[in-house]
């Protein structure tokens, strides 16, 4: 094997993380590294400066001041605190286990507060937490959003804030992982996982609002727009118009009303989309002798649901697909928790035969919460379609208004023209 | 010993090999948001599992198994292939270094932040696109209208005066002790 050419060392090594290597100039990397002890120190030596370059400006951003020169037991202690914190509550998200943060390792926060909690709902026993630089604190309806915060959302639960002194509100849904800051007076938002909605005041021209995902950015002056981060990310207006940025094809498009985008392979294009919204044409509480208007889900007493939802009608592609389900309660009941899952069964068959899992929610719901779960499109036939509800086992009950209640089932769709 | 103890004192264990852990993710992913992502889920994995783990084991190398895989995680999410340094590779040489710890990090990053306050209007606004905006260098080319490759040129040449600078700092710094 060729001796790799020791002169290129500091050229590959700072372009490893300016740009991608080619497999090639990798392979001549790793040669190096191999074989090179000094290109081993630079390339450790490079990576630190590169990663602390994104530091001070994330630090920045959060017109935070730098930290102190030396890690007090105290700073310690909030750091193990705050990974402890990001346990309990991301553990509700994995686990669905109750899971409070204890008000001990909540801090005071000193980030400039950006927005203000204007709707909150977490289901007993979970949390919405907030870690900024270390610190950790619990969200509560009088919360303030400050510069920096990282928030994780468990499902089942809401949140939105508005930011301070405009009408701006951003909502999120359950699962959802954001990180919120402030880039010299422009509104800046990561949405790591989960799905966003926007409803933007004007912005001044030269400060835009921007969010970010790994795939994407989306340029904003004023409008009300979805965005779902998931394997890509999809933008969909409703109105006014965004600037959609793919990271990955390095496109650009304007997405007016009404149009929606993502950053799937191939030429960024908007496209028209609609809404369909299919209530539920019959539901029966599958064992269970309970009222009408009510569908149990008990896996102790053996109760499930059935659900069914006529697609005959439904032209073009479906993008996306979500149940969206009432959730009730019995006398003192507070909703429901555990692993809903939700199959497509054989039609007419009372849940028996063949059953493909479509969906499952793993969190609690609040009693008189909508309870919504993301379908897999693709699992979605035309016609008839009938699903089972089951539960695991070891948490609580869920009760649903059903087809004949007063907030029926519903199948919210997002169709495009094929 | 009860499983809260436990928690606490393997993250007690993460917590001192973090810097370690930080330089290992960050030189395979080069993204600086997906690595305080990956550590926060380090951390999480660490906790859901520590009445499983041998204390009479390292931790290190569990934790960098746990990093390896949350990293793949990432990629797999990403939909891309990972164009990274083997993780064997940098498994085998990035603990060794101390270069990402604190107590090696907080003065350089106090050295670094005056040495940028220091350039040229031009290249802090570069700067800003780069790591505050989080744009590419094609987009930063395009941005301000130069090639790609000069982006890279002048990038490389920024945080090569940028190191010159923190070192010359931190001498003085020494010295002065």
């Amino acid at each position: 094997m060729n001796k790799p050419d020791s002169t290129k060392t500091p050229d590959l090594i700072s372009e490893y993380y300016l740009r991608e290597l080619s497999p090639v100039e990798l392979n001549e990397l790793q040669e190096l590294l191999r074989s090179d002890p000094d290109a081993r120190l630079q390339f450790v030596a490079h990576g630190r400066d590169e990663w602390l370059l994104h530091h001070i400006h994330h630090l920045q951003t959060q017109k935070i001041i730098s930290f102190n020169p030396r890690k007090t037991r105290k700073r310690k202690i909030q750091a193990i605190a705050a990974a402890v914190a990001i346990v309990a509550t991301l553990g509700t998200v994995l686990f669905s286990k109750s899971a409070t943060i204890s008000e001990m390792i909540a801090s005071k926060p000193s980030a400039t507060a950006l927005a203000r909690v204007s709707d909150y709902f977490v289901y007993e026993g979970q949390a919405i937490s907030v870690v900024n630089d270390g610190h950790v604190r619990k969200l509560n309806a009088a919360s303030k959003i400050r510069v920096g915060d990282r928030l994780v959302i468990p499902p089942g639960c809401q949140l939105s804030f508005q930011y301070l002194e405009e009408n701006t509100e951003i909502s999120l849904a359950g699962g959802s992982r954001v990180y919120i800051t402030d880039n010299d007076g422009a509104k800046w938002i990561r949405l790591e996982q989960g799905r966003l909605m926007a409803d933007v005041d004007k912005q001044a021209e030269e400060k835009p609002m921007r969010l970010v995902t790994r795939d994407a950015e989306v340029i904003v002056l004023g409008t009300t727009f979805e965005l779902l981060a998931e394997k890509i990310t999809r933008l969909s207006v409703s109105s006014g118009a965004v600037r959609f940025n793919s990271k990955n094809s390095e496109q650009s498009v304007v997405v007016n009303s009404g149009c929606l985008v993502d950053s799937s392979d191939g030429p960024l294009a908007s496209v028209p989309y609609r809404m369909v919204h299919l209530v539920s044409t019959a539901t029966k509480s599958l064992n269970a002798p309970v009222e009408p208007q009510m569908i149990a889900v008990d896996p102790v007493r053996n109760y499930n649901g059935l659900l069914s939802f006529d697609l005959k009608d439904v032209q073009g592609k479906i993008l996306e697909a979500k149940l969206r389900m009432r959730v009730l309660g019995r006398e003192l009941d507070i909703g429901g928790a555990g692993d809903l899952r939700l199959y497509r069964v054989q039609p007419g068959k009372n849940g028996n035969g063949q059953r493909v899992e479509v969906s499952i929610f793993s969190g609690g719901a609040g009693r008189n919460k909508d309870l919504v779960m993301d379908l897999d499109p693709s699992l979605l036939e035309c016609g008839e379609n009938e699903f089972l509800l089951t539960l695991d086992k070891g948490r609580n009950d869920f009760w649903i208004c059903s087809a004949k209640g007063p907030v029926p089932p519903m199948l919210e769709l997002k169709v495009v023209e094929e | 010993m009860s499983e809260a103890v436990l928690i606490e004192t393997l993250l007690r264990r993460f917590y001192a090999n973090q810097g370690k852990l930080r330089g290992y993710v960050f030189s395979a992913t080069r993204d600086y948001h997906a690595t305080e992502d990956i550590l926060q889920e380090i951390a999480i994995v660490v906790a859901k599992k520590a009445s499983v783990y041998d204390t009479s084991r390292p931790a290190l190398p569990w934790f960098m198994g746990i990093a390896r895989n949350q990293i793949q995680r990432h990629y797999r999410a990403k939909g891309k292939d990972a164009l990274n340094i083997s993780y064997e590779l940098l498994e085998d040489f990035v603990p060794m270094f101390t270069s990402y710890d604190n107590d090696e990090i907080t003065e350089r990053q106090l050295a670094l932040k005056r040495c940028v306050e220091k350039l040229p209007q031009k290249q802090r606004h570069i700067m800003q696109m780069r790591y505050v905006e989080e744009l590419d260098c094609s987009q930063i080319s395009k941005t301000v209208g130069r090639s790609i490759q000069g982006i890279y040129g002048l990038l490389k040449r920024m945080k090569n005066g940028l190191r010159k600078c923190v070192d010359f700092q931190l001498q003085q710094l020494e010295a002065i002790k």
